[in-house]
């Protein structure tokens, strides 16, 4: 890519510098703003994305929500030039990290620090736990040969090999696929409900 | 409570195009739980993505995707589903434009990121800087300060702006004047086609014009053919413009899309005026345009 002026204008890092000059004219207010909007348009989705295996789905609009008012706030000292990308990620962990820790003090306090307590670690990620172990044991109530097709095709093995390997013909393979999947989907939510 | 993982594609040359899909958006979290439930004993083993790929087909991957990889290694991933974890994470920091094009044209994620965007826009406005890191007002009248001269500006402009519509109702021809709200957005707004970018910012800013579709969320026929339509003629203001920013091949390349999208928008018109329901098509309109803004950032990206 050519690298002329109007072309850097547009990067990640050009936007960032944009905002940083914020404060020395209303204008440069101006700019600093559109800037962030940019950055946003550029980055919200993957960050959802990313926030989204670290926080529960009701505090994932809020949490997004802070992150981007921590770049605006943080971005004229803390940025120094590089990869805004990284920057980006980097100070959306370490608001994850103190959340986390905030989270876990008031915790203790309500608790009244019971010191066998199990904290979850700051960047553990967030899997939906309650899910498998309703999963792990509606599997195991299937039984055979159901159990051992779902784990199969589960690991992207296709019907052919399956069918070889299990001794299926084609349509009972996917008869019973589909019965299991309908027989878990029914076993898991009466499970998590 | 909809089970993720057992949406996975019969066909093993669908699966790389499955998963990329789960790993730009919200709910890997899920399909990781559930692969995790199913393959538990598989969890350990191999520690990282580096062990289970190497270097350079993992840069592959974060460059073109997981068409890359070979059915087995995609097996491989699905049995050790935390390394899905992993590779989400690469994928977000280090992805190229193919795994920006993908988010892109998520339209699950519209909603939230447009919610976002309100919520910023309003922080933005509202965000005040500490007295002590403003140097350049120092000593400054009050009258003469950017943000009253701003405000005191943007007042008299709205006053004029008011009158002129109390005291002129009517456009040309009599007809009733269209408010500036409802009729200036996206390829139709006045500085929506500015001729003195260079291509990238203003495929860029094609892109950005496209989004604001999903600003409003019609949910009546009439409200949706009425905002399908305005989006329809920007796409014929777009065809029309000189689209001077572009080299001849990208001004081709547009305007072939260009085509493309017009016979879409006026398909998803006729759906709405034969009476197919207005969020089905909502929907369809949703993803045309997501898929348009998601081809005009990677062109953007590519030049």
């Amino acid at each position: 890519m050519a690298g002329t002026q109007s072309e850097t204008a547009e990067t990640d890092e050009a936007l960032a510098q944009c905002i940083a000059l914020r404060v020395e004219s209303e204008q440069a207010m101006q700019a600093a703003r559109s800037a962030c909007s940019r950055l946003y348009q550029r980055h919200a989705r993957k960050l959802l994305a990313f926030l989204a295996t670290r926080v529960g789905k009701s505090d994932l609009e809020d949490v997004h929500q802070e992150v981007w008012e921590r770049v605006w706030q943080h971005l004229p000292r803390s940025f120094h030039g590089g990869n805004f990308r990284a920057w980006l990620y980097q100070i959306t962990r370490n608001y994850l990290i103190d959340r986390s820790r905030r989270r876990q003090m008031e915790r203790l306090e309500d608790s009244r620090a019971l010191p066998e307590t199990r904290l979850r670690a700051p960047e553990e990620l967030l899997i939906d736990q309650e899910r498998l172990d309703a999963l792990r044991q509606c599997l195991q109530a299937l039984g055979e040969p159901a159990a051992g097709l779902v784990q199969a095709r589960l690991a992207g093995e296709s019907y052919p090999d399956i069918c070889t390997r299990l001794g299926l013909k084609p349509e009972r393979a996917h008869r019973l696929f589909h019965h299991a999947k309908e027989q878990l989907q029914k076993c898991v939510e009466r499970a998590c409900v | 409570m909809k089970l993720a993982a057992f949406d996975i594609p019969d066909d093993p040359q669908q699966l790389a195009e499955w998963l990329e899909h789960h790993l730009v958006s919200l709910d890997l979290g899920t399909l990781v739980a559930e692969l995790s439930a199913v393959h538990p004993e598989a969890t350990g083993g191999v520690s990282t993505l580096r062990d289970l790929f190497g270097p350079q087909r993992l840069q592959a991957v974060l460059d073109q995707g997981l068409t890359v990889l070979q059915p087995a290694e995609l097996r491989r991933l699905l049995t050790r589903p935390k390394l899905l974890l992993e590779l989400q994470d690469l994928v977000l920091f280090a992805g190229g434009s193919h795994w920006q094009a993908l988010s892109d044209a998520d339209a699950r994620l519209t909603p939230s990121v447009l919610r976002g965007e309100k919520r910023l826009q309003r922080f933005l406005r509202s965000w005040r800087p500490e007295a002590g890191i403003q140097p350049a007002r120092l000593g400054v009248p009050w009258y003469r300060q950017p943000l009253f001269v701003a405000s005191a500006t943007a007042a008299a402009v709205l006053l004029g702006v008011l009158l002129w519509q109390h005291l002129v109702p009517f456009g040309p021809g009599g007809a009733p004047r269209t408010s500036v709200a409802t009729a200036a957005w996206g390829w139709s707004a006045p500085d929506a086609l500015p001729q003195d970018l260079n291509a990238p910012a203003y495929l860029n800013r094609l892109a950005d014009g496209a989004n604001e579709w999903f600003a409003q969320r019609p949910e009546s026929a009439v409200a949706l053919a009425d905002r399908l339509s305005a989006f329809r003629r920007g796409c014929t203001q777009l065809q029309l413009a000189e689209n001077r920013p572009l080299g001849d091949s990208q001004r081709k390349w547009l305007l072939e899309k260009c085509r493309l999208w017009a016979a879409k928008l006026d398909k998803h018109l006729a759906d709405v005026e034969a009476g197919r329901p207005p969020l089905d098509v909502r929907a369809e309109a949703d993803e045309t345009i997501s898929r348009l803004v998601a081809a005009l950032r990677e062109e953007a990206a590519k030049s």
